[in-house]
């Protein structure tokens, strides 16, 4: 009933739990990085009109408040089991947080600035690049790093639609309630997730000190 | 805005554009959903090299003249011609690259640095490198900011008047033979910008570019102004002229009531000591108190009114050439126009 202790578990399924790990990690950063475009360029397209800004951002939170499993069992039904019915969903959930940002940030830069640059010859491609997206860079990253959260999180619900990732360990401690290395599993699910998590969110602490311009840091 | 305005502008490598004229033509801006014009059919020459104050109450439509002239408004219709060439059919990121634009919110980008600012128009007109880091340390040494202590700051470390000039350096980097400022003095305070209108109108000595200056403040379009036009509402002029000219001659009570009270005495802004018939010889009157030659009647009077002395001692060159009396400046501000001093 008890199992392995779990530090013996660890070492013994060491090489799985590794492999589980990577697997849970990529598919996040896949993940996190399709919704980074994807989300910017909802962002771009749409931050100059209200009408646009306030549909995306609104597409973007009804989605969000779907049951991911709910969303994970219809994309079955319709396309089958697979990643294919995973990536869209993740990706999906991802959005809300880059896409608000994004256009928050974008619609931030002071009036003046524009004007201020505007009349000195700077058009319109060089105002969104050199302009508009630098300054809104730390607000755009904030939102890419919420979104890298969530997306650790619902990559571990995945596994109810195919094999992969950590989320492997907790549908199947599920699963098998009550046999010998339940715990051990929930626990992996658990601790591993919270530190793909931990180490994404390092990752992103690091990524803004080097690319916040220094004139925006605080 | 140097100590000495003359070496620093000659130590320019580029060569300086001095200004040219614009002629606005039947200039009207209409916009849609409105029954009035904004501008209403406006016609105005600015002569090259001169400083042109739009002055008016707020809403009468002068700073959207004055962005119809770098085209950050298009005119409904009617012609805006700089330098003797229609703008109205040219590009206008490329025209605007050629004009000044100070605004008075400054506008710093705020994640380049100060030196990256003032590049900004150069890097756009692809000058090259060197030229551009040059240009940069010329500039701001111009506008009175030491190149090695201010270029790699960020515009919030600076204060608002530090900014300011770096406005004004940004604005004149890549050379444009003209500038718009629109109340670019108005956000700092007093001290702050009497003294940036000072060392701006030293700079404007050497440069001579045409400028286009919006204020509302009708005291800082007769320090700043070799013409005012002022402007009511749809832009329409109700008169310009020099601002001696308007102080003595307003056109209409409108114009009247913009220049306020103590017209009178804001013409002696306008005259100097040597204008005078100086009495002969310091007399027993005269004080230790003294004004040189260059003082304005204004500055005199003052200095009399404040010392209760009804004469101070004139000096040239530190020496004394003579006395001015409250009773020489009277009837100087008496003779030629009494009906309009006599308000």
């Amino acid at each position: 009933m008890n199992g392995l202790p779990f530090g013996e578990y660890l070492s013994t399924y060491s090489g799985e739990i590794l492999f589980k790990t990577q697997q849970h990690a990529l598919l996040s950063l896949y993940c996190i990085a399709a919704a980074a475009v994807l989300g910017m360029l909802v962002a771009v397209a749409a931050y100059r009109s209200p009408f646009a800004s306030n549909f995306s951002i609104a597409t973007a939170a009804v989605f969000f408040t779907l049951p991911s499993v709910a969303l994970f069992g219809f994309l079955v039904s319709v396309v089958g089991y697979g990643l294919v019915s995973v990536f869209p969903v993740v990706v999906g959930y991802a959005m809300l947080p880059i896409v608000r940002n994004g256009i928050v940030g974008l619609q931030s830069a002071d009036p003046a600035v524009l004007d201020a640059a505007r009349g000195m010859g700077v058009g319109s491609f060089r105002m969104l690049w050199q302009v508009r997206l630098p300054i809104a860079w730390p607000v755009i990253l904030a939102g890419i790093r919420v979104s890298a959260q969530l997306t650790v999180g619902v990559v571990a619900i995945a596994a109810f639609v195919v094999k992969i990732g950590l989320g492997d360990y907790g549908y199947s401690a599920l699963d098998n309630l009550g046999s010998v290395n339940t715990k051990n599993e929930a626990l992996v699910c658990v601790i591993f997730v919270i530190l793909v998590a931990l180490v994404f969110d390092a990752v992103f602490v690091v990524l803004r000190r080097f690319t916040t311009p220094r004139g925006s840091r605080a | 805005m140097p100590e000495n305005p003359t070496t620093s502008t000659e130590s320019s490598t580029e060569g300086n554009h001095r200004g040219v004229p614009i002629v606005l033509k039947d200039l009207t801006k209409r916009y849609p959903n409105q029954a009035k014009a904004a501008v209403d059919s406006v016609n105005m020459e600015i002569p090259a090299g001169e400083i042109v104050v739009f002055v008016g109450p707020s809403g009468c439509g002068k700073t959207t003249t004055m962005r119809m002239i770098n085209r950050l408004i298009e005119p409904t219709s009617g012609t805006i011609t700089i330098g003797g060439e229609d703008v109205t059919g040219l590009d206008d990121v490329q025209l605007r690259r050629k004009i000044g634009y100070v605004i008075q919110q400054i506008g710093l980008i705020p994640h380049l640095s100060i030196a990256q600012n003032v590049a900004l128009v150069p890097k756009l007109l692809k000058w090259d490198k060197k030229r551009v880091t040059e240009r940069v340390d010329e500039m701001l040494t111009v506008v009175g900011l030491d190149p090695e202590q201010y270029r790699s700051r960020y515009p919030r470390q600076l204060s608002g008047g530090q900014q300011q000039r770096v406005g004004v350096a940004r604005a004149l980097a890549a050379d444009p033979p003209i500038m718009l400022m629109d109340e670019p003095f108005g956000a700092v305070d007093p001290i702050t910008r009497s003294r940036l209108q000072d060392e701006f109108l030293s700079l404007q000595q050497t440069l001579r570019k045409t400028i286009v200056f919006v204020t509302h403040d009708f005291d800082e379009a007769l320090k700043i102004g070799d013409r005012i036009a002022v402007l009511r509402e749809g832009s329409q002029i109700a008169q310009y002229d020099t601002p001696e000219a308007i102080l003595a001659h307003p056109a209409d009570e409108f114009v009247e009531g913009f220049i306020g009270e103590g017209a009178s005495l804001k013409r002696l802004h306008f005259e100097r000591v040597d204008s005078l018939d100086l009495d002969a010889g310091p007399d027993d009157a005269a004080t230790h108190d003294t004004v040189d030659v260059s003082s304005t009647l204004h500055a005199a009077l003052d200095l009399m009114v404040g010392k209760g002395l009804s004469a101070v001692t004139v000096h040239r060159d530190g020496r004394p050439v003579g006395t001015v009396t409250v009773q020489a400046i009277l009837d100087r501000a008496h003779s030629g126009d009494a009906d309009a001093v006599g308000a």
